[in-house]
C-alpha cells in the first residue's frame, strides 16, 4: 500500500469509527468491495447484522463498499444460482456527463434526477416519498433505492418497461396524435395520462416556442390553448413544424445514458454503493439526501472538514472547482502546494495529485 | 335448470373454484372422455380453438371439466414446449369468448381467482402497474410507454382489461400444466396412447425459404440465423426483426413464414403483429436503441440496420 492509499485509509477509518452504517434487510444482501484501483474487487461478502458491518468496516475499512439491490436466501453462496434470488428493491443510478465544468455536469444530473423523481416516480408511478430513497453515488451523480412489496418481484422485461417507460425509448408522434380521414387531428388533452397528457401540457405551457412572432397575439395564442385542451389539435398540427414537436416529444422523457443508466436498473444481481459510505475516487460520502432541490455535492456530500493544510504536488491539471464554499483555482501539473485537507483528500482520490515528499 | 356456480367452473376450468369442485368428486374416465380430450388437444394445436361444450346440462358441464383435467395431461406427456404454449393459447381465448358475454358478478369472482385486482373508472379500468407488467401481452400496444399511467395505475378499457384476463388466464394455463410423472397411473397408458397420436403434428423446422437480395445488417442476420435453427428470440429481437423485414420489403406472408421457425409460432398471434406493424409503419430502431435490447453485435457504424442495406445498395 503506497502513502496516499495509507493516508486515506486512516481518514476513512476515523469516519467509520464515529458513523454508524445501516442497510434495511441488511441479512439477505450480497455486498462487495473495492480496493484502490478497482471499486469492485471482491463480492460474495455478506453481514448478517448491521453491527458486524460497522465492525467491517472499522477494521478493514475497503474503500469502496457496494451491496446488492437484491434480496437472496443465501447471500454469500457462490455461483449466483445458488443464492436463491427472491427479489429486488427497484434502483436507478443516474451519471453525470464527463465535461470540464464537474459543477455543470452535476448541476444537469441533478435535473433528470429531480424531472425523474417529480414527474415519473411520484406522479405517473405512484410511489410515496417514504418508499423512494435517495442518495448521491459519492462521485458523479445520484443512486435512488425504491423499496416496494409489489415491484420487488418484477424481472428483467418488466423492468426494461419501466426504464423504458422513463426514457421515452419508442416515442412517437403518430401514435399520439390520429389524423383523421377527413384531414383534422386528433390527439391528448393536458389531463390526460402518461405521456399523452405530459405532451398535450408542454404544447400548452410553451406557445412561444413554436410561435414566437405571435406571443403577443393573445386570441390566437388562448384558440391555441383551447383547441388542445379539448384534444383537437388540428390548428397546432398545421402551423408548427411537426419534427420539432416530435423532437421536444423526445425531450419529455428523463434521458439515461444508454448503455450503462439503462443496464443498471434491469440487472436483478447488481451492486450499489451503500448509502452513508465513502468513494475513494472522489473522498466524498455517498450521503442520502432528503431535499435534493438544495443539495450542492461539493459541499454537502464533504465529511473531512479539518482546517489542517497539506503538502501535495498535482500530477494532472485541475480546472477551477468550487468545493466546500470556496473557489479553488485552475492548477497547473507539477505545482506543489500546501491546501487544505478536505480539498487536498478530494485532488488525491480524484487522482489529481499525490502528496508531497 | 343448469347450475350456474357449475357453469362457471365449466367454463373457467382453471379457476381454484373449479379445481376444488372436481377433486371433491368421484371421476370415471371414459373412453368418450378420453376422445373428447384427445380432440381438445388436437383442435387447440391445429385450430387454435378449444371445441366448445354444447348442451348446458349438468352432466356436459361436468364432464367438460374432466376433459379438462385429461387434456392437461395428454399436453404433458407430450412434453414440448410448443405444444404446451398452441394449448395454452386456445384455452384462454376459449374463456376469453365466454369473458365478453360475462355478467358482472361472475367476471368479479373470475378476476378476483386470477388475483387482478381492477379498479373501476367510469368505464375505464385501473390495474396496478406492476401486475399489469406482468400480465401484459408483449404485443407494442400494449407496451408501458403506450399506455396512460398516473398514480401507479394503468388504464384499460373493457377490451384491454379482458385481453389483461386472457394473458393472465394463458400463463396460468401453462404455469400449472401437471407433470409428466405425475400423471396417475391409472390412466398413463391411455394418455400416452393419446399423446403418440398427437406427437406427429409437430410441424418440421422449415429450411431456408425466402431470398435476400442486397447484404443484411449483422445484427439481423444472426437472428435470421437463430430462428432458422428454431431457437426462441426475445421479444425485442422478434419485434426489431418484424419492422427492419417489413422496411426492406418484405411482404407479410414472407415475414410470416420466416417467423414460423419459431418454436412457439402461432399464426395468429404473429399475423395479428405483423399486421399492426405494418399498418403503423413502425421506425426501425437505431442501433442504440437496439444497443439497449441487447442486439447489437457488432461496430458497423451504420447507425440504423435499414442504413446497412441502402448503403450496399449504392455500391452496387
Amino acid at each position: 500500500m503506497n502513502k496516499i492509499e495509507e493516508f486515506i485509509k486512516e481518514k476513512f477509518k476515523e469516519y467509520y469509527k464515529t458513523h454508524h452504517i445501516s442497510f434495511p434487510d441488511i441479512n439477505k444482501r450480497e455486498f462487495g468491495i473495492g480496493s484502490w484501483d478497482k471499486k469492485i474487487e471482491m463480492r460474495h461478502l455478506s453481514f448478517n447484522s448491521d453491527e458486524l458491518l460497522n465492525n467491517f468496516l472499522i477494521n478493514d475499512t475497503p474503500f469502496y463498499i457496494s451491496c446488492s439491490s437484491a434480496y437472496y436466501l443465501y447471500p454469500e453462496l457462490r455461483p449466483m444460482v445458488k443464492k436463491e434470488w427472491t427479489g429486488a428493491d427497484l434502483i436507478f443510478d443516474l451519471d453525470a456527463n464527463k465535461s470540464n465544468n464537474i459543477k455543470e455536469d452535476l448541476e444537469e444530473v441533478k435535473y433528470r434526477t429531480i424531472n425523474l423523481i417529480e414527474n415519473f416516480l411520484l406522479t405517473d408511478f405512484g410511489f410515496s416519498k417514504n418508499e423512494i430513497h435517495l442518495n448521491f453515488s459519492g462521485s458523479n451523480g445520484y443512486h435512488i433505492h425504491i423499496r416496494n412489496e409489489e415491484i420487488r418481484e418484477l424481472k428483467r422485461k418488466e423492468r426494461r418497461e419501466i426504464v423504458e417507460y422513463i426514457n421515452g425509448t419508442g416515442l412517437n408522434l403518430r401514435s399520439i396524435i390520429q389524423k383523421t380521414p377527413d384531414r383534422k387531428f386528433l390527439g391528448p388533452t393536458p389531463s390526460d395520462h402518461g405521456y399523452r397528457g405530459k405532451l398535450a401540457r408542454f404544447v400548452v405551457n410553451n406557445p412561444e416556442r413554436y410561435h414566437p412572432r405571435k406571443i403577443k397575439d393573445k386570441t390566437y395564442l388562448n384558440n391555441w390553448k383551447n383547441t388542445v385542451s379539448k384534444g383537437n389539435w388540428t390548428m397546432v398540427m398545421k402551423s408548427i413544424n411537426q419534427q420539432k414537436l416530435e423532437e421536444d416529444l423526445l425531450t419529455l422523457g428523463v434521458n439515461l445514458s444508454q448503455d450503462i443508466d439503462i443496464n443498471v436498473t434491469i440487472d436483478l444481481a447488481r451492486l450499489l454503493r451503500v448509502p452513508n459510505t465513502l468513494h475513494a475516487g472522489s473522498s466524498l460520502c455517498a450521503v442520502k439526501i432528503t431535499d435534493l432541490t438544495s443539495f450542492e455535492p461539493l459541499k454537502d456530500a464533504i465529511v473531512f472538514k479539518e482546517n489542517d493544510e497539506i503538502s501535495i504536488e498535482i500530477t494532472e491539471e485541475v480546472p477551477e472547482i468550487e468545493f466546500n464554499n470556496k473557489t479553488y483555482p485552475k492548477l497547473k501539473k507539477d505545482t506543489k502546494l500546501s491546501i487544505d485537507e478536505p480539498y487536498a483528500l478530494f485532488l488525491l482520490c480524484k487522482r489529481y495529485a499525490k502528496i508531497n515528499q | 335448470m343448469v347450475d350456474n356456480v357449475i357453469l362457471f367452473y365449466a367454463k373457467y376450468p382453471f379457476t381454484q373454484y373449479a379445481k376444488d369442485y372436481i377433486s371433491s368428486k368421484e371421476i370415471v374416465i371414459t373412453q368418450k372422455v378420453i376422445e373428447s380430450a384427445e380432440e381438445r388437444v388436437i383442435e387447440s394445436i391445429t385450430n387454435n380453438i378449444v371445441p366448445k361444450f354444447i348442451e348446458f346440462v349438468d352432466e356436459t358441464i361436468e364432464q367438460e371439466l374432466i376433459i379438462y383435467a385429461i387434456s392437461r395431461m395428454i399436453v404433458s406427456a407430450l412434453d414440448n414446449k410448443y405444444f404446451s404454449a398452441k394449448y395454452a393459447v386456445a384455452e384462454s381465448k376459449r374463456a376469453r369468448e365466454y369473458i365478453e358475454k360475462e355478467n358482472e358478478t361472475n367476471i368479479h369472482k373470475l378476476v378476483k381467482d386470477l388475483e387482478l385486482n381492477f379498479e373501476k373508472e367510469g368505464n375505464y379500468f385501473l390495474l396496478p402497474f406492476a401486475k399489469y407488467l406482468k400480465n401484459s401481452p408483449g404485443s407494442p400496444e400494449y407496451f408501458l410507454i403506450n399506455k396512460e399511467l398516473s398514480n401507479g395505475k394503468i388504464r384499460l378499457t373493457k377490451s384491454e382489461k379482458n385481453r389483461i384476463i386472457e394473458e393472465k388466464i394463458r400463463q396460468r394455463v401453462e404455469k400449472t400444466l401437471p407433470k409428466k410423472q405425475k400423471i396417475p397411473e391409472v390412466y398413463k397408458l391411455q394418455i400416452e396412447n393419446s399423446a403418440l397420436k398427437i406427437e406427429p403434428l409437430l410441424p418440421k423446422p422449415k429450411t431456408k425459404e425466402v431470398n435476400f437480395s442486397g447484404d443484411i445488417a449483422p445484427c439481423m442476420k444472426l437472428l435470421l440465423d437463430d430462428l432458422y435453427q428454431n431457437k426462441n428470440l426475445s421479444h425485442h429481437a422478434r419485434w426489431s426483426l418484424a419492422i427492419y423485414l417489413h422496411k426492406i420489403g418484405k411482404s407479410k406472408e414472407e415475414i410470416l413464414n420466416i417467423f414460423s421457425n419459431s418454436p412457439d409460432f402461432n399464426l395468429n398471434i404473429t399475423e395479428y403483429q405483423v399486421e399492426y406493424i405494418i399498418s403503423k409503419d413502425y421506425s426501425m430502431p437505431s442501433c442504440t436503441t437496439l444497443k439497449t435490447y441487447g442486439l447489437c453485435i457488432t461496430e458497423c457504424g451504420c447507425f440504423n440496420p435499414i442504413k446497412y442495406i441502402k448503403r450496399f445498395d449504392k455500391n452496387e
